[in-house]
């Protein structure tokens, strides 16, 4: 039998802002653990929050073995590895001094707007892997999340758009830049320069345009024939430029997955080619697949094949060169669209902006963009930017022709 | 209990939850589990700031009360304030979960009444990929205030969820069944609604045609209904985005005609289901709150900060998602109320529309969308085949001015395994649905 903990320690401080004024200070320190039990093929769990518990949540995950969770192979073993990333957050009194600063430029800056915020919010967030095979995992990750919403003064809307970063550097000056493109391409009404096919441009951390992936590609479904591309493993289904990889690291999650398993880089598309689903380590051996380091699961929960982290490649052009002078569009608040489950895409975009020359020109009318998953990742595939949305964070630009018409 | 600093207010919420899970994908069981949780949020506040933490360590909680109170700045007016005047004084009695308790049903149990379902799935061979689970959530919260204000609730929610994807000829499609309530008893007709759903969908994978984009009439069922009175309206109807905002607030002032007099909305936290919430979490029983009357604007929904800013009362919609956030304004149960002909009635009035059944999801904003999943065309009258829609979309004050019928009957829905979010807190348990609502002229892709 092999024993396994996995602890998941938040601590957090975050500020809410309403009406262009810090509300709120909260504080949060939470600690779940996760005790598992490996025997026979079977996997038992249990769990517990806070200091105490561990001697009954182990008598639990023993008794949970009784259930007969298959969990075919072994735990991941015999690595030791630890890795902290990014300094200090930021205090109580050092976050709340430091929005209050923000606000203050915003406010001077920008009166036109009202800016709200949920929680701007600065943590550590401590994850480990311990198990009685020699694998004892670490990673601390010190990560600051600034979240603005913003509307205009005279909008009756509940937000007209929004700014952010998330990153382990923070700089005051280079996000209000980041924040003062935004708000002021917000300020400048400009008109669609023709419908038809145009470059789009998206954040790459855009979930929606990337979730067909996070769909399509699930090992269970992928291996039992139900998805889009099931059997086509090896086939050049996409642009040469698309390569679809697990860049966790990027997205600010811990080295390791769920399970112990290391696979920073794993691909599911290289240069076009299908090369393999996301899978845990049970769906992997059910259909001889390699798992890809992604397992997400509970803190006191069976891992489960998830997608954290996937990004796409990017290319040696900035976003200026992609454009290669003409104009272009960028996405910034898309809500409500969706893949059908042929394939094809819509979404309305509440919130663009006409960009020329890399820049925000300004902001465009409330648009509707149509494509088709083999169109926007195969021929009209403009690829992902080598230059940053902001020098903080590793957001890029993300681009493909698609088909633009006002709403 | 608590030594609640002077010159403050302040307030406890303890949460102790069991929650047991018990899902299956493809046949295969992946978790059967018990949960125990207890944590509590603290807040204190000084009339101008609120100072919020929330720990697992309940032996801690009067430190925590303690170390807040040394952030905040105590003033002697704390109890003319305007936001702690909105704060419950009272000793509710205590709301206990009168039902059959499932932290009494085994796990066993459990997992033999979600099994009992899988032989209508696994008959069907062009099921190639399903998931089943089965949940459920008893939740003790108990509230303690400076103003010696008290309030003790226990509510139960379980449900099973089977989703399934089909393929045949190389189409696919992706449905679901799903029912929860607050009581075992409650989910006994499952097994109809996944066979009549299996049905349904073997037909749209075999039958559907893609609807041309434009605008057509469109009859909402009551989920769809309410997940657009939900999404569309319900988060507008929510007082904390208009604090501060003068053009929200004179946009959306009381009176203003939204729609047809026969249009009524609104929200309930006191009825049974998965938006029940007896007390919020800032202590205020629940109330029906109507947001729609008659076509008007007629409230909204408010926390004590919203009620006290903009000189209304609170509404009981203060809510958390966990011990872990602080209540913010949310909805419960939100839904049309019943309207002004049958449902025969006003299929009838339909030469050529759209019947919009379940969805896959729904957003809301000034442009409020839905994305469709069992769609049907509407041929003068008659529903006659299933359609396949990307989505539905529109503006929330046009679209209730194109509403021209609502069906006398209302269904009210409950879910698990999914839920509201807004800002950071997702996902809250809510209810929504109501009659069947016909609109004019809506923008379809």
């Amino acid at each position: 039998m092999t024993k396994e903990t996995y602890t998941l320690i938040k601590d957090e401080v975050s500020v809410k802002i309403s009406a262009s004024v810090p509300e709120s200070l909260r504080n949060k320190r939470i600690k779940r653990t996760g005790v598992r039990v490996y025997k026979d093929g079977c996997l038992g769990i249990s769990g517990y929050m806070g200091e105490e518990g561990a001697g009954d949540a182990l008598k639990r995950a023993e008794a949970a073995l009784a259930y007969k969770i298959a969990y075919p192979g072994q735990p991941s073993g015999n690595l030791v590895r630890s890795l902290t990333i990014g300094g200090k957050p930021f205090t109580p009194e050092a976050l709340d001094a430091e929005v209050a600063a923000i606000l203050s430029a915003l406010r001077k800056d920008f009166p036109q707007f009202v800016l709200s915020s949920p929680s701007v919010k600065t943590g550590t967030y401590t994850e480990a892997l311990k198990n009685d095979a020699g694998l004892d995992l670490l990673s601390a990750i010190t990560l600051h999340e600034f979240v603005f919403l913003y509307k205009m003064n005279s909008s009756s809307s509940i937000m007209d758009g929004w700014f952010a970063y998330a990153g382990q550097e923070y700089n005051r000056q280079a996000f209000l830049a980041h924040a003062g493109n935004i708000l002021g391409a917000h300020l400048r009404e400009v008109s669609l320069p023709a419908e038809g096919k145009l470059p789009v441009f998206f954040d790459d951390s855009e979930f929606l345009v990337k979730n067909i992936f996070a769909r399509e590609l699930g090992g269970m479904t992928f291996g039992s024939g139900g998805s889009l591309f099931s059997g086509k493993t090896g086939q050049k289904l996409f642009n040469e430029g698309f390569t679809l990889y697990s860049g966790r690291q990027e997205e600010h999650l811990p080295f390791f997955d769920a399970e112990g398993v290391c696979a920073e880089g794993f691909k599911y598309i290289e240069n076009g080619v299908l090369r393999a689903p996301f899978a845990d380590k049970k769906t992997a051996a059910k259909f001889n697949f390699t798992p890809s380091g992604t397992a997400d699961a509970a803190y006191d929960g069976t891992p489960t094949a998830g997608l954290g982290g996937m990004k796409i490649q990017a290319q040696a052009k900035t976003v200026k060169e992609m454009q290669g002078g003409a104009p272009a569009i960028f996405v910034s608040m898309a809500s409500g669209g969706d893949f059908t489950s042929e394939g094809g895409f819509g979404t309305p975009a509440q919130v663009a902006f006409l960009m020329k020359d890399g820049k925000l020109v300004g902001r465009l009318p409330e648009l509707q963009l149509t494509s088709h998953v083999n169109e926007m990742y195969g021929k009209d595939f403009l690829g992902v930017s080598s230059d940053k949305i902001m020098p903080l964070a590793n957001n890029r630009w993300l681009g493909f022709m698609m088909n633009v018409r006002k709403m | 209990m608590f030594k609640f600093p002077e010159g403050l207010y302040s307030d406890v919420r303890v949460e102790k939850v069991r929650a047991t899970l018990v899902q299956y994908l493809k046949g295969e069981l992946r978790e059967m589990r018990e949960r125990d949780t207890s944590g509590a949020f603290i807040r204190v506040y000084d009339g101008k700031r609120w100072y919020y933490s929330s720990t697992t360590s309940l032996d801690k909680i009067q430190e925590e009360i303690d170390r807040l109170a040394k952030l905040a700045a105590p003033s002697k007016n704390i109890a003319e304030d305007k936001v702690v005047a909105k704060m419950s004084s009272r000793k509710g009695v205590p709301h206990g979960f009168a039902g059959k308790d499932l932290r009494k049903t085994s796990l066993a149990g459990k997992n033999a009444f979600l099994s009992s379902f899988f032989p209508a799935v696994t008959a069907e061979k062009t099921i190639t990929m399903w998931s089943a689970s089965y949940s459920d959530t008893f939740t003790h919260r108990e509230l303690y205030n400076s103003k010696g204000g008290q309030s003790v609730c226990e509510q139960q929610l379980c449900g099973i969820r089977i989703g399934m994807t089909f393929l045949e000829n190389g189409h696919t499609f992706t449905e679901g069944a799903m029912k929860a309530g607050g009581e075992f008893s409650e989910l006994g007709d499952f097994k109809e609604i996944l066979e009549k759903r299996i049905s349904q969908s073997l037909d749209f994978l075999r039958n559907s045609a893609r609807v041309a984009p434009g605008k057509y009439t469109v009859v909402l069922s009551p989920l769809a209904a309410g997940v657009f009175a939900h999404e569309s309206f319900g988060h507008k109807s929510e007082a904390d985005f208009m604090l501060g905002d003068a053009a929200m607030m004179k946009e959306w002032h009381i009176g203003r005609q939204l729609g047809p007099d026969f249009l009524h909305i609104s929200d309930d936290g006191a009825q049974a289901g998965s938006g029940f919430t007896p007390f919020d979490d800032e202590g205020t029983p629940a109330k029906k709150t109507t947001l729609i009357k008659n076509g008007k604007l007629a409230g909204r929904l408010h926390s004590a900060v919203t009620a006290a800013a903009m000189g209304e009362e609170a509404t009981g919609n203060a809510r958390a998602i966990s011990f872990e956030y602080e209540p913010i304004v949310r909805m419960t149960t939100t839904h049309f109320e019943a309207g002004n002909m049958t449902k025969d009635e006003l299929f009838a009035g339909v030469k050529d529309g759209l019947f919009i059944d379940t969805i896959k999801h729904g957003s809301g904003m000034s442009t409020f969308t839905i994305a469709p999943s069992l769609a049907y065309f509407i041929k003068d009258g008659k529903i006659a085949g299933p359609a396949q829609i990307s989505v539905i979309s529109g503006s929330v004050f046009d679209t209730f001015g194109l509403i021209d019928a609502i069906s006398d009957k209302v269904e009210l829905l409950s879910f698990v395994g999914g839920g509201c979010g807004k800002m950071e807190q997702h996902p809250l348990p809510v209810g929504f649905g109501g009659p069947f609502v016909r609109v004019r002229g809506m923008s379809v892709l």
